[in-house]
């Protein structure tokens, strides 16, 4: 069940309105139901995996939770041990149904160099969806239990909500322990009739739709032109198209948490922020501070930090960034493309930090103003156009494609392209063009207002009267109504991230 | 909490109302499906006597004005474009929530499908019409194969909500924009063009085509519900340019309508051709569906039937049926406007400067800027004072606008640059526009008519005639003489 999908509009309301008339002990009961169901309408098979990965994760913490009140060195390498079994076992499945198919096609492609063939077919497991989602939050929770960090969760059907809770089960924000596993517990507390509450958390979702089906749907029908055919594009429509991907994916991702941020809030739970204007960044480090945070934090506590982080010298640190960045890659999905694309993120931080000097030393002989408006835009716009050069690899279809994507973009020029209006052209007309022009227009100002102000969406008409909340609340609600892509007219799109 | 539930209230009670706004501006009033069904519900309860059912051959076969006119029979074309049979069911089936028809008749034209579902957009006109009722769910079921599509199709909105790109002015305002002509509608459609057809040869049609399970289905579940109902069902097959194989499935249509039901079966495409009178070269106007004179020659057999075997009453004169008598009227309307595209020399325009629903526009330019010479002035006579213009000003040429029947604007056009909107409708002007400009040969003051930003002059110098009917909102005709070789032109629509 997509969040825009009828299926949804009828089952949200139907949670929802019981949700609030039932007795507050059992609401987590509730939610879990309804979690449950969410999730096996894509597949009911799935709801065994998930379940799996509830019930070992959650005997871990508790194991290790145990084992912590004794004392002494074969109890401590239990604990150790307890927690290695757990994260293994999850990474196992995961790697069963995510990484199996791709890595026997490399080995064959190796051995086959020797003329062996490993195993001929394709394995084709259907990727459940979410899975790398739910189980990056199980994972969290253990070594939260094991650190310390938290306390472990002895009720297992709250914890089981904590892991396939529905808001934000497929594609995030990947919560933490200490944020929605205390909430959870905290449930029968949440005064459920907040008018102020629930009026944002549906502003809130609403404009995640916005985000979804009036941008990021439309944008996709340029990308999806232009990446399926660059071999009939010249520079300007290449260009167009891996811009508009950037568009795309970014809407399109940061609606699925937008949507499911503003369903949580309806129901009294705060998820955390997952995206802060990812694309006003003025460096690498800077976008990955503001771009899927709850998966960037989540490799930086769990994986980067226990290499080393930046304490063990300069060689280190890059290389447990360049470690994080593949595996943030490959978390992405099984294909060379995400590994470079990781890849290329690990690679533009390191240079930047070997540059820095350089550029610094430059800038002050130079008397460049790096305070000046000017300098940061052409920050932001160098930034944009290296994560744009990364999102070429992440969305071709092949590291083949990408390269001849990128050649191409350099050697056939077309600025006439500019005047005969080709950008009317490649996949959307002019109207719908126009649509998507000022509906992006819309979501940086949004952008720039939280950016600059630090004014969330829902906070944008706290200090006008009651009916300006009203009008655009009017406004989006139409606009997705009317511009949305959807039906006979737009193939549904699916939310991007599902995939990974 | 309560100041925020009025708010609450005032913003949901808003909200609806903006909505149903913006549905009924983006919902689908297609002239060939849903806006027959649409104004079948204005029909007032019991009235419709005859109701026909089927596809485009059945709205464009039974002239409901015709039927009216020479029967005073009150029939109403209940259709959809290429509607599959079980959609026909569904129709009756809402039909008969309102009306008691005393006669069906049935168009077989899609039993030769042989899909389980017609192409969506088909399925979408042929359903989306009906108003929200158990008839309208399982007619939706029926008609999109959910197993592929799953429930969307059960939300209208999803598809026509992105008709904000090719919306008109008969999103915005009742009856398309043009109640005169729509506000009494019967779900009758009428083309005047002819394309001349070869009678096709269906002798070797013997044999019988199974009918698709579905298809076999629903057209006996019609005739089980007419029979339910003690209604009496005309079974036909209008005439169109027929192959074998489709004539082979109105071989099975019949046989179960006689058979097992005991209907007749009029198949106008052999057995009653010869009785009506088809003829393939003047009749059609297309290869699929008759023209008026085609459709005439059709009602007209059913006329007769419907009067003498059914004994349907005739309803002139009823007030309660003055919706048919208007309805009626638009044809003859209609008729009367494709009568004159026939016309060959002006005198024979005479009368229809009189009308009343015209609008016209006629200018006259003289070579040379002078007065028009005895002998031409001579030969034109009868034309100018037939339309009540004097020989002073034919002779001096000008710009003439009759409205309603009567000369309400001459000008003599004496300066070089003048110019004159003419108010045709409610959403069309003319434009009268006189400047000097080089016409070709040599520069000259000319006179041009403007409709829609659409050149309406038909020549240099000469005459020219353009005449509006204000009641269908359309070009009648556009006409001119030429003086510098006599030629009687007619501009093609």
């Amino acid at each position: 069940m997509q969040f825009n999908s009828i299926h949804f509009l009828l089952f949200f309301p139907i949670v929802l309105a019981v949700y609030f008339i039932i007795p507050k002990k059992i609401r987590y009961l509730w939610l879990l139901a309804a979690s449950y169901y969410f999730y096996m309408s894509w597949n009911a098979k799935y709801a065994i995996l998930i379940a799996f990965s509830t019930l070992v994760t959650y005997l871990c913490g508790i194991l290790i939770h145990q084992i912590a009140k004794e004392e002494g060195k074969p109890w401590l390498r239990l604990k150790r041990f307890t927690l290695v079994l757990g994260i293994t076992a999850n990474l196992a499945i995961l790697f069963l149904f995510k990484y199996l198919d791709f890595a026997v096609q490399n080995l064959n492609l190796l051995l086959g160099k020797i003329g062996v063939t490993l195993i001929d077919n394709h394995i084709d497991l259907l990727l459940p969806v979410g899975i790398s989602f739910y189980t990056f939050q199980a994972l969290g929770y253990v070594i939260d239990v094991y650190r310390n960090d938290t306390k472990p969760e002895y009720n297992f059907f709250r914890y089981a909500l904590f892991v396939s809770f529905f808001p934000q089960l497929v594609a995030g924000p990947i919560e933490r322990s200490d944020n929605l596993l205390e909430q959870l517990r905290n449930a029968d507390k949440i005064k459920l009739w907040n008018y102020e509450r629930i009026i944002k958390g549906f502003m809130v979702m609403m404009w995640g739709y916005f985000l979804k089906v009036v941008i990021a749907d439309r944008a996709a029908v340029i990308a999806n032109e232009v990446f399926d055919n660059y071999y009939a594009y010249d520079t300007s429509a290449l260009v167009l198209g891996v811009v508009f991907f950037a568009v795309q994916i970014y809407c399109d991702f940061a609606s699925y948490s937008t949507i499911a941020i503003g369903a949580a809030g309806i129901m009294g739970f705060e998820l955390m922020d997952n995206f802060d204007t990812p694309y006003f960044s003025r460096s690498i480090k800077e976008f990955w501070r503001r771009w899927h945070i709850s998966l960037s934090t989540w490799f930086r506590d769990y994986l980067y930090i226990p290499l080393g982080g930046n304490r063990k010298g300069k060689g280190r640190k890059y290389l447990n960034l360049m470690i994080v960045f593949l595996a943030s890659g490959l978390w992405h999905g099984a294909n060379w493309t995400y590994i470079i694309w990781g890849a290329l993120h690990g690679i533009y931080q390191i240079i930047g930090e070997l540059v820095r000097p350089l550029k610094d030393r430059f800038n002050e002989k130079l008397h460049v103003r790096t305070q000046a408006k000017s300098y940061k835009l052409l920050q932001m716009l160098l930034t944009f156009s290296l994560t744009c050069f990364a999102w070429l690899f992440f969305r071709a279809d092949s590291l083949r494609a990408a390269v001849e994507y990128i050649v191409r973009i350099f050697t056939r020029p077309d600025p006439w392209s500019l005047t005969t209006g080709l950008f009317y052209n490649v996949g959307l007309d002019r109207t719908q063009m126009n649509i998507l022009l000022i509906a992006v227009l819309v979501m940086l100002t949004v952008d720039l207002l939280k950016y600059k102000k630090n004014i969330r969406f829902e906070n944008i008409a706290d200090h006008q009267n009651f009916w300006v909340r009203g009008l655009i609340l009017f406004a989006l609600i139409f606009a997705v109504i009317v511009f949305g892509a959807y039906g006979d007219s737009f193939d549904a799109q699916q939310f991007i991230y599902f995939q990974f | 909490m309560k100041k925020n539930a009025v708010k609450l209230i005032v913003f949901v009670l808003a909200f609806i109302l903006c909505f149903c706004g913006v549905t009924s501006v983006l919902d689908f009033k297609y002239l060939d499906s849903t806006f027959k069904v649409k104004m079948f519900y204005e029909q007032e309860d019991n009235t419709v006597d005859v109701l026909v059912l089927g596809s485009s051959h059945a709205y464009q076969s039974v002239n409901t004005a015709v039927l009216w006119k020479e029967y005073g029979i009150a029939a109403y074309d209940l259709c959809g474009a290429a509607q599959p049979i079980w959609n026909t069911y569904y129709y009756l089936e809402e039909a008969l929530k309102t009306q008691t028809p005393k006669v069906i008749i049935l168009d077989t034209y899609t039993l030769h499908y042989t899909d389980d579902y017609s192409e969506v957009s088909f399925a979408i006109k042929n359903t989306y019409g009906l108003k929200w009722s158990d008839t309208k769910t399982e007619a939706i079921r029926v008609s999109f194969d959910t197993e592929k599509y799953g429930m969307q199709y059960y939300f209208p909105i999803l598809q026509y909500h992105s008709r904000y790109n090719d919306l008109n002015k008969s999103d915005f305002y009742p009856y398309q924009a043009n109640e005169e002509m729509y506000q009494n509608h019967k779900g009758f459609y009428c083309y005047f063009q002819t394309t001349a057809l070869e009678e096709p040869d269906l002798s070797e049609a013997t044999y019988f085509n199974i009918l698709t399970k579905k298809n076999d289905e629903y057209y006996r579940k019609i005739l089980d519900l007419a029979t339910s109902h003690n209604i009496p069902v005309i079974v036909t097959a209008f005439p169109f340019a027929a192959e074998i194989y489709q004539q082979a499935y109105f071989n099975t249509a019949k046989d179960i309508a006689e058979n097992d039901y005991n209907f007749p079966f009029y198949n106008f495409l052999t057995d009653y051709k010869d009785a009506v009178g088809i003829d393939y070269a003047t009749d059609f106007s297309d290869k699929q569906h008759l023209n008026y004179l085609g459709n005439t020659k059709i009602t007209r057999f059913l006329g007769d039937i419907l009067q003498n075997e059914y004994h349907v009453p005739d309803r002139r004169g009823d007030k309660k049926y003055a919706s048919w008598e208007a309805d009626a009227q638009v044809y003859y309307n209609q008729l009367e406007n494709h009568e004159v595209t026939v016309y060959t020399s002006l005198e024979e325009y005479i009368p229809v400067f009189s009308n009343d629903r015209y609008t016209i526009i006629m200018t006259e330019t003289i070579p040379g800027g002078k007065t028009l010479s005895q002998s031409a002035l001579n030969s034109l006579r009868p034309f100018f004072s037939g339309i009540g213009i004097s020989d002073e000003q034919a002779a001096n040429g000008g710009a003439w606008i009759f409205e309603n029947g009567e000369l309400t604007y001459y000008n003599q056009c004496y300066y070089d640059n003048y110019q004159k909107t003419v108010k045709l409708s409610r959403f069309n002007d003319a434009l009268i526009d006189i400047e000097i400009a080089d016409t070709g040969d040599g520069k000259r003051k000319t006179k041009r008519i403007t409709v829609d930003k659409e050149d309406k002059t038909t020549v240099n110098t000469g005459i020219n005639i353009y005449i509006y009917d204000t009641f269908t909102q359309s070009t009648v005709d556009t006409v001119g003489l030429n003086f510098s070789n006599g030629e009687f032109v007619r501009k093609s629509k």
